[in-house]
């Protein structure tokens, strides 16, 4: 059978058809498949190249904050907008009464401590118009009040609203310190806020080194019940905090 | 194959073609289909030199019209066999063509590459992707199923 098969075969092939110009076919398709190899090369890179792009698009989008959103913590010394930033309960008692003159007002580095917090004031023109240094004491005894100069002495301190009483301290004789300040105590547990109110120094100008808030907005904001408020519960600048607090023109007697 | 430009390829190509319709042929039993399949393996067999990816042009080829005719087949309910009566046709070339393609695809594989071709059992084994046992398996399973076949055939005849 083996033997036989080829030759079997053999006879099969009869009447097999011309070949014709196949050679030539067979090169043309080769050609076509060249074509199309190159074509789908192509397109393949194209499409890969079209997700590397849509990919990096979608992360770079999901990934990286959208331009102009504002962190949540964004850090406070930043220029703040007008109107003055509200998420502090301190400047929340302050800055109506600067927006008010179309200034604004915004943390001063270093902005803050455990009893205190201090803030630049911008005017309308965009110029600094000083600083506005706010503290809390705890005096829970009797408050000798200063008197500048008379160290012995103590001021007759006047009374506000909501059992607060202060003393005003404005000294605006030398234009290039000029200062408003007013101690105020809450009688009931002695908590006590310095607040001052400072022009830029060095100007040799009476009217460009005025403070940002006259003596009697110092005390109006010194004796809102609010203010003191505003600190927490165990925030004072006398004690351990002492050193880090603000200097005042005139520094509230914690010691007795 | 010496050198990879194209008078290299035309001349594998011109010579290769007979021979590889004629066992296309074998394998579908349709010139017209054979002529179709060879084209196209030869055109991917040129294709695939051109860019220096085929080892061996002639198990290339082979391996891929067995495939290519195995596929064609699969696809198929019948294989379309020369009628008795066509001109030039034996009848005893007939009832071998139809023997042959009640073969397994790959039996008929084996015998057309082993007894056709003239490949050994290791060449055979290269371009159907089995192994030297595989081959003669198939090998004496076709052989001894044709036998039967044809034997069936010339009694049907003769009676």
């Amino acid at each position: 059978m083996t033997a036989q098969l080829s030759d079997l075969l053999q006879h099969v092939l009869a009447g097999e058809p011309a070949l014709g110009d196949e050679v030539d076919a067979v090169f043309r398709q080769a050609e076509l498949i060249r074509r199309r190899r190159t074509r789908l090369l192509l397109t393949a890179g194209a499409v890969i190249a079209g997700a590397i792009i849509l990919v990096g698009y979608l992360l770079t989008t999901t990934l990286l904050p959208a331009r102009g959103a504002t962190p949540a913590a964004t850090p406070s010394h930043s220029p703040a907008p007008m109107p003055s930033a509200m998420s502090d309960p301190v400047l929340r008692v302050i800055a109506p009464i600067i927006d008010g003159q179309g200034m604004r007002i915004v943390p001063r580095p270093p902005e803050r401590g455990l009893g205190w917090r201090q803030y630049s004031v911008l005017g309308h023109d965009g110029r600094l118009r000083g600083v506005v240094e706010v503290a809390v004491y705890a005096v829970p005894g009797r408050l000798c009040f200063p008197v500048p100069g008379e160290e012995s002495d103590c001021a007759t301190a006047e009374r506000a609203a909501d059992g607060v009483e202060f003393v005003r301290y404005d000294d605006t004789d030398d234009p290039d310190w000029q200062v408003n300040e007013t101690i105020a105590r809450r009688t009931a547990d002695g908590r006590t806020v310095a607040v001052m109110a400072a022009g830029e120094r060095g100007t040799g100008d009476a009217a460009a080194g005025r403070p940002a808030l006259t003596g009697a907005q110092v005390r109006q904001i010194a004796t809102d019940i609010r203010l003191i408020s505003a600190f927490g519960p165990h925030e004072q600048c006398n004690g351990p905090a002492e050193g880090a607090c603000p200097v005042f023109e005139v520094p509230v007697p914690t010691s007795g | 194959m010496p050198g990879d430009d194209d008078d290299a390829l035309r001349e594998f190509v011109a010579s290769r073609l007979p021979h590889l319709r004629r066992s296309a042929f074998l394998m579908c039993g349709d010139w017209e289909l054979a002529t179709e399949l060879t084209r196209a393996c030869l055109a991917r067999v040129v294709a695939d030199t051109r860019r220096g990816v085929v080892a061996d042009p002639d198990v290339y080829a082979y391996a891929d019209l067995m495939e290519a005719c195995r596929r064609r087949n699969r696809r198929r309910e019948h294989v379309f066999v020369a009628s008795a009566g066509a001109e030039g046709v034996a009848a005893e070339s007939i009832l071998l063509l139809d023997a042959l393609h009640k073969l397994a695809p790959r039996c008929r594989a084996v015998l057309v590459l082993r007894y056709w071709d003239g490949f050994d059992v290791d060449a055979t084994g290269a371009m159907l992707d089995l192994d030297d046992d595989r081959v003669e398996a198939y090998e004496q399973a076709g052989l001894a199923a044709l036998e039967k076949l044809l034997a069936q055939a010339e009694a049907a005849v003769a009676g």
